[in-house]
């Protein structure tokens, strides 16, 4: 069997993994409930599991170490931040979350956040901005399935981009989040195996055998070829960048709802308990794949040993690495991870964008729930995923949406619900009118300060001083604006339950 | 009981118009100092929610210091490699074969906010949900869930 054989082999297996556990999902799967809060009985080990793999997408695997290629340790105030980012969820969420699910009949985010509000403005808003992201976020992930299967395995572009979404379909329409959850701790295993198997590999080849001197013959190659700024700490973006990427992903980190949702499946206080601790830990082993990967391809063209990648082209660091520098069979391992990675968040995608459809839309504008949700949540998802395909395809073609694209992801949410809901949930001053204002603040800012620093192309409008991350502004001008204006407007009433939820 | 007052959250919206300001109208100023106000505002913002989400009482007063000592260090920390950074010259003694200043960003802002998901787990019956408040909670569990179909 050729390399490339037994890579597609080990890869088929892992995709018939993922639709096995979805046939025993779909049994599981009784009602809506079930099918979007697991029946709110997820322990420890499925959390942790499924919260991690949830937040790691496909651009931890292959983003990630294009980053490190290219700004250095830049990159790494991206990533290791989100690991305190990820339990900040537990810290400033957990109980509270818990709390709402408990006295309420909560399936979503836009549920608990109407509740909060008493405002059916907040839950259309809310889900609009979910939505956006959504489509968004999916199109990005197919777009980085389809370009590495097609770079890669010399597979049809739009052959691999609907693979890859069939498989999610498979196991997502039926099984809904119970699937979704439980592939996620199959697919975190493979990503975690991947995170440490790499990094392995990647600091031995730099330090020829020896594990232990990789970084210093990082230091040595690189300031001897006048890149020393690269592995100085703030890389080659400077301080305030790195500051900002801390500030995005650490507090960014509690408003991204298809991590914050999970926190409503918690079976009891004591998953609520440790699950962050799970959670932070196992993302901390796969971002070492992150962190390494990319400045071992830099290390290995500044001597020679491997070609210069093509301005643009530096997304290929990880894929190249895995294919001549790891044997077939991890490699086949370690690229089943990606496509874990990519697989795990697009399946709480959907879920969180089906849950938007059937239930708080018609809530907020028909002021009524739909009739058979699980069946309209089921035809939900699988709409989605076919809408989020076919405009990826279409995305494909557009080199610049592609890039427009990559800004509705971690800071649109951030920018909308750290303020709706990380401020919204410690603060009972906070009203519907902050929480909208926010919102719509932190999608212009983002957006406008996005579109202003890439067009036109030959002068740009505006360009944000000292390469600060558009989407850490937007999170502070939402943050800002939310409690300006929740000071200068009155709180609706509450009932009483919201007020004793909101007192955990 | 938890504080109710406006007062943290003020300070959030002073802290966050602080790093606005930074980012837009500080060109003048020094790059090491305005990286450190922007650091005190970012470790601030977090340590005020954070602490903002614990209890108040006198079963959580250590927890509260411990937290409150950990945001500190971690600004120190962030503060340390900012001037680690600034003094660091060619042939200077490396630290895990990387430079002092990126071996601080490398072990210490990855490994010291482990220390907060510690105190998390090791607070939690008396800084986070004291089993009266979980008590609390499972006898309004039995008095029924609420629909929210009406918001």
């Amino acid at each position: 069997m050729d390399d490339r054989t037994l890579m597609l082999s080990i890869i088929a297996a892992y995709m018939l993994a993922c639709l096995a556990i979805g046939v025993w999902a779909a049994r599981q799967t009784k009602s809506s409930s079930d099918f979007f809060v697991a029946g709110k009985g997820a322990g420890i080990v499925v959390l942790g599991f499924a919260s991690f793999s949830t937040i790691l997408s496909g651009f931890g695997f292959i983003g990630g170490p294009g980053l490190v290629y290219k700004y250095g340790t830049s990159s790494f105030w991206i990533c290791l931040p989100a690991a305190l980012g990820i339990s900040l969820v537990g810290l400033l969420l957990g109980k509270r979350f818990k709390a709402f699910a408990e006295l309420f009949d909560i399936l979503t985010l836009p549920d608990a956040i109407a509740i909060r509000y008493n405002s059916e403005v907040c839950r259309l808003t809310a889900g609009v901005v979910i939505l956006l992201g959504v489509i968004a976020y999916l199109g990005t992930n197919i777009l980085a399935f389809g370009a590495v299967a097609a770079t890669f395995f010399d597979i049809d572009f739009t052959a691999a981009a609907i693979i890859g979404m069939t498989v999610v379909i498979g196991y997502a329409v039926f099984g809904g989040i119970i699937a979704g959850l439980y592939t996620d701790v199959f697919q975190g295993a493979i990503m975690m195996f991947a995170g440490v198997a790499v990094f392995w590999i990647a600091l031995t080849t730099v330090g020829d055998g020896d594990f232990l001197s990789g970084p210093r013959n990082i230091t040595d190659v690189f300031t001897a070829s006048g890149q020393k700024a690269a592995i100085g700490p703030w890389g080659l973006l400077g301080p305030m960048a790195c500051l900002s990427y801390l500030f995005l992903f650490q507090l960014g980190g509690t408003g991204q709802p298809h991590t914050i949702t999970k926190m409503f499946m918690a079976r009891d206080f004591n998953t609520v308990k440790w699950s962050p601790v799970l959670a932070s830990l196992a993302y901390l082993l796969c971002v070492l794949l992150w962190v390494s990967v990319g400045f071992a391809m830099k290390y290995l063209v500044l001597t020679g040993g491997a070609e210069a990648l093509p301005a643009g082209e530096e997304d290929n660091a990880a894929p190249l690495f895995l294919m001549n520098h790891t044997p077939a069979w991890l490699a086949g391992i370690v690229f089943s991870g990606l496509f874990a990675a990519i697989m795990s968040t697009a399946d709480s995608f959907l879920n969180i964008g089906a849950g938007v459809f059937v239930r708080d839309i018609p809530r907020a504008i028909l002021k009524r729930p739909v009739k058979n949700e699980l069946v309209c949540a089921r035809v939900a998802t699988l709409l989605i995923a076919i809408a989020a395909t076919l405009f990826a395809l279409w995305a494909k073609k557009h080199g610049d949406l592609i890039a427009i694209l990559g800004i509705f992801g971690w800071g649109l949410f951030a920018a909308a619900f750290v303020p709706m809901v990380t401020i919204g949930f410690n603060w009972k001053r906070a009203t519907w009118q902050g929480a909208v204002s926010a919102a719509v603040t932190g999608l212009t800012v983002n957006v406008g300060l996005d579109l202003a620093s890439k067009y036109p192309s030959e002068a740009p409008l505006y360009v944000v001083p000292n390469a600060i991350s558009a989407g850490a502004i937007a999170v502070m001008a939402s943050v800002f604006v939310m409690i300006v204006v929740s000071l200068v407007t009155a709180p609706k009433t509450l009932s009483s339950r919201t007020e004793e939820a909101l007192d955990f | 009981m938890k504080s109710n007052s406006d007062l943290p959250i003020r300070i959030v919206a002073a802290l966050t118009g602080t790093m606005l300001l930074m980012v837009f109208v500080s060109e003048s100023m020094p790059a090491p100092i305005r990286t450190i106000i922007f650091a005190i505002c970012i470790v601030g913002i977090i340590g005020v929610l954070v602490l903002k989400n614990l209890l108040s009482g006198p079963r959580a007063a250590i927890f509260r210091k411990l937290f409150g000592l950990g945001f500190l260090v971690f600004w120190v920390i962030l503060v340390s490699i900012i001037l680690f950074d600034v003094s660091f010259a060619p042939g200077d003694t490396l630290r895990f074969g990387m430079e002092p200043a990126t071996a601080m960003l490398v072990f210490g802002i990855t490994l010291f906010p482990f220390s907060f998901v510690l105190l998390w787990v090791l607070g939690f019956d008396r800084a986070v949900l004291t089993p009266e408040k979980e008590q609390h909670l499972k006898k309004l569990t039995e008095e029924g869930k609420e629909d929210v179909s009406n918001g």
